[in-house]
C-alpha cells in the first residue's frame, strides 16, 4: 500500500507538473503570421504590416488606438522631416480617420481598417499648444491664406473655430506653428483629397499644455 | 542521464521500486520541463513567434520606429509671425494743403522783435527769475548764447519749436504774448454746419411765406 500511496502521490504532482509547464508554455495562437482575412473583397497591396489579434488587443487596451486596425504601412527607416509615405492601392472605401501624436511627430491616415498614409508633422509651439482630443473636420479650404499671419495655407482642414488646422507647411526641424499641423505639401494634397468634412481627427501627445502668460 | 534512467527503469519495470522510480522520474522530468519553458525555452518561444511579426512587439513600437523623435523646447522657431496692425493708406487719396513753406511755419513761430519781449540780460526780473544766463541752455538753436525764439503754448509750433525741447523760460510767463493765432479748422464743426442749415431754413421760411402772401388774391 506504500507504494499505491507513493503511486498516486507521484502522479498528481506529475499532472500538476504538467499543468504547469503547460501553462508557462502557452503559445500565441492568435500570433499566426497568416494575415486576417480582409473584410471586403479587395485586398490591399504594397508592403503593409498586418496586425495580429494579440497586437490589435494590445494596442487597444494601450490606447493606442481607439479602434481596429488591421494593416500600417510598411516604413522600414524613420522618416525625415518632409518625408512622408502614402500607399491606398487595393484597400477598400471606408471611413477616413486620423491620428496626430505630436510626441513622436507623425501622423498616420486610415481608410476603413487600414493605413493609408504617414507623414512628418511640425505642431504648435510651448506658447501656442495643439489641443488634444478628437475633432471633425469642419472645413476644407484648398487654396487658403491666412489673413492672421498673411501666409498661405494650402490644403487647409480646419479641425476648431478658432482656427486651429491641418494645412500644408514647411516641415523642417525644429519649426513650431501657432497650433496648427502642418504638413509636407504632396502629403497634404493627398489628405485633402482623401477627406470629407465630418471625418474624425484626433489628435494625442502628452506634452501639458503651456501656461499663458 | 536519460540512458541511465531508462536502464533502471528497464531493469526494475515489475518492483515497487520500478514503479516509484517512474513515478519519480516522470515528475523530475516534468519539473525540469516546467523550469525550462519558464526560463530559456518560453523566452525563445515568444521570441520566435515576435520575430515572425516582423520583430517588433507593439504598435506603439512600430510606429515610434518612423519617428524622427520628440521634439525639445530650445529648438522651437516658429514658421509664421502674426501681422502686425498697421494704418493702411485708403482708397481715397490724400488731401493736400496748399504749400506752405517751412519758413511761413518759423515766423509763425519766431518771436517778434527781441527788444519788444524780451528784456536785456542786464534786466533785474530776469536775473532774478532766470538766474545767469549762462546757466540756461540755448533755447531755439541760436547760437552765442543770446536766449532764442519764446516758445507759447497756443501757437502752433512745427518742429518742436527750434528743439526746445520744453523748456520755457520764466520770463515768458511776465511779459504780455503776442495775439495768439487761432487755428481755423479745415472743416466746419458740426455746430457750424448746424447754424448754417438753420440759417439756410429760416431763409427759406421767409421767401416761401413772403410768396405765399404775394399769391394771396387782394380783399375785395
Amino acid at each position: 500500500m506504500r507504494g499505491g500511496a507513493v503511486a498516486v502521490t507521484g502522479t498528481l504532482a506529475t499532472i500538476c507538473a504538467a499543468a504547469l509547464a503547460f501553462s508557462a508554455w502557452r503559445p500565441d495562437r492568435s500570433a499566426a503570421a497568416t494575415p486576417p482575412p480582409v473584410s471586403s473583397q479587395t485586398a490591399p497591396k504594397g508592403h503593409r504590416i498586418f496586425l495580429t489579434r494579440a497586437q490589435l488587443r494590445q494596442a487597444i487596451a494601450s490606447g493606442t488606438f481607439d479602434r481596429p486596425v488591421e494593416s500600417l504601412l510598411e516604413v522600414h527607416a524613420p522618416l525625415r522631416f518632409g518625408d512622408y509615405e502614402w500607399d491606398d492601392r487595393g484597400v477598400p472605401a471606408g471611413p477616413t480617420w486620423m491620428r496626430v501624436d505630436l510626441n513622436s511627430q507623425m501622423m498616420s491616415v486610415f481608410r476603413g481598417r487600414h493605413e493609408i498614409g504617414t507623414a512628418v508633422i511640425v505642431y504648435g509651439a510651448d506658447g501656442l499648444p495643439t489641443p488634444i482630443g478628437k475633432f471633425p473636420i469642419l472645413a476644407k479650404l484648398k487654396d487658403h491664406r491666412s489673413a492672421a499671419y498673411d501666409a498661405p495655407m494650402p490644403f487647409t482642414l480646419r479641425l476648431t473655430s478658432d482656427g486651429v488646422s491641418i494645412h500644408a507647411s514647411s516641415v523642417r526641424w525644429g519649426a513650431a506653428t501657432h497650433g496648427c499641423i502642418g504638413i509636407p505639401l504632396p502629403f497634404a494634397e493627398r489628405l485633402f483629397a482623401a477627406t470629407n468634412v465630418g471625418d474624425e481627427v484626433e489628435i494625442v501627445g502628452s506634452r501639458q499644455p503651456a501656461k499663458k502668460s | 542521464m536519460s540512458l541511465t534512467a531508462l536502464a533502471f527503469t528497464r531493469g526494475s519495470l515489475t518492483s515497487r521500486r520500478g514503479a516509484v522510480a517512474i513515478v519519480g522520474l516522470s515528475l523530475a522530468a516534468a519539473l525540469s520541463l516546467a523550469t525550462l519553458s519558464n526560463t530559456w525555452l518560453g523566452q525563445a518561444v515568444h521570441q520566435g513567434i515576435d520575430q515572425s511579426l516582423h520583430g517588433v512587439e507593439t504598435v506603439a513600437a512600430m510606429l515610434a520606429e518612423r519617428s524622427p523623435g520628440t521634439r525639445s523646447v530650445g529648438e522651437l522657431a516658429l514658421l509664421k509671425h502674426k501681422r502686425e496692425a498697421v494704418l493702411h493708406e485708403r482708397a481715397l487719396p490724400k488731401i493736400r494743403g496748399p504749400y506752405v513753406p517751412p519758413t511761413a511755419y518759423e515766423a509763425l513761430a519766431s518771436p517778434p522783435p527781441a527788444a519788444a519781449i524780451a528784456p536785456p540780460p542786464q534786466s533785474p526780473l530776469f536775473a532774478t527769475v532766470a538766474g545767469p544766463p549762462e546757466v540756461i541752455p540755448p533755447v531755439g538753436g541760436v547760437p552765442g548764447g543770446s536766449f532764442g525764439p519764446p516758445v507759447f503754448s497756443n501757437i502752433p509750433s512745427p518742429g518742436g519749436g527750434g528743439g526746445g525741447g520744453g523748456f520755457t523760460p520764466p520770463i515768458i510767463t511776465t511779459v504780455t504774448p503776442q495775439v495768439p493765432v487761432t487755428p481755423v479748422a479745415p472743416v466746419p464743426e458740426p455746430a457750424s454746419w448746424g447754424m448754417m442749415l438753420l440759417g439756410f431754413g429760416l431763409m427759406g421760411a421767409v421767401l416761401r411765406r413772403r410768396t405765399s402772401a404775394g399769391l394771396q388774391p387782394a380783399p375785395e
